[in-house]
């Protein structure tokens, strides 16, 4: 797979007490610098998150998009994400992955798109949900990993099937958790 | 003179400031609940997909990729 060179730029504790792992690499095709996060949560689930280094500051950084018309970039992009992955499975072998795919502006305007949007606020199936979901669901064997959609949130979850105290009744309260968390 | 004219002047102009007050906004007991942005709790499960379900828009061009679980 064609992806970007990465480095391991170690791990950090977030505010709330979170074991995060950053990786960083560079976009040659669009010269612009990446981040991601790999945020270590309960029962082995680690939730993959980048943005640009450009928008690190920003509270809007998982919604914003590169104006870059390449989609290669995005491709290599994806496949480099893909590459930690496998990083991370040699670290912890039960890793289980999730993500959510962050509605870009258009989808978090209720004007615009007021159907998808739900009543505690989450939206469903982004345009970053569907993409990222066919792409797990292009790579990622069923025979290692269960694939959980919760397309009323826009989170997907691959969960590991060697990680057996994971089940989905536990995913979808931990999920609910997080949820209500983040947005009541 | 000159004082005269300037002070009924000033006067005047004053008794006009003085009726351009702002109304007193009283506070309203017992407002409305629902004019309050409520929380609004949601239970959300997810779907296990399928072998099918995953294969439905899947290309046999491409292959699954290896793991290393070692």
């Amino acid at each position: 797979m064609n992806a970007y060179e990465f480095t391991d730029n170690g791990s950090r504790i977030d505010s709330e007490g979170v074991k995060v792992d950053v990786f960083a690499f560079h976009g040659t095709l669009v010269n612009q610098r990446y981040i991601v996060e790999v945020l270590h949560l309960k029962h082995d689930i680690y939730i993959l998150q980048f943005f640009l280094k450009n928008h690190r500051l920003s509270g809007n950084r998982f919604n914003m998009l590169l104006n870059a018309n390449n989609k290669t970039h995005v491709f290599y992009v994806l496949n480099t994400i893909v590459n930690i992955i496998e990083i991370i499975i040699k670290r912890n072998s039960l890793a289980s992955f999730g993500f959510m795919g962050a509605p870009i502006r258009k989808e978090t305007s209720k004007k615009l798109n007021l159907r998808n949007i739900n009543l505690d606020g989450t939206i469903k199936n982004t345009k970053r949900f569907s993409t990222y979901s066919m792409y797990v669901k292009r790579y990622f064997p069923p025979t290692l990993f269960t694939h959980i959609d919760y397309e009323d949130t826009s989170c997907y979850l691959l969960k590991n099937n060697k990680n057996i105290y994971l089940t989905k009744e536990i995913a979808d309260q931990y999920l609910n958790e997080i949820i209500s968390s983040k947005y009541n | 003179m000159y004082y005269q004219v300037f002070d009924e002047a000033k006067k005047h102009l004053m008794k006009r400031i003085f009726k351009i007050h702002p109304k007193k906004v009283k506070p309203v007991a017992n407002r409305p609940i629902n004019d309050k942005a409520a929380s609004v709790k949601i239970i959300h499960t997810g779907r296990v997909l399928s072998v099918d379900d995953i294969n439905k828009n899947r290309s046999s061009k491409y292959s699954y990729l290896v793991f290393d679980f070692s």
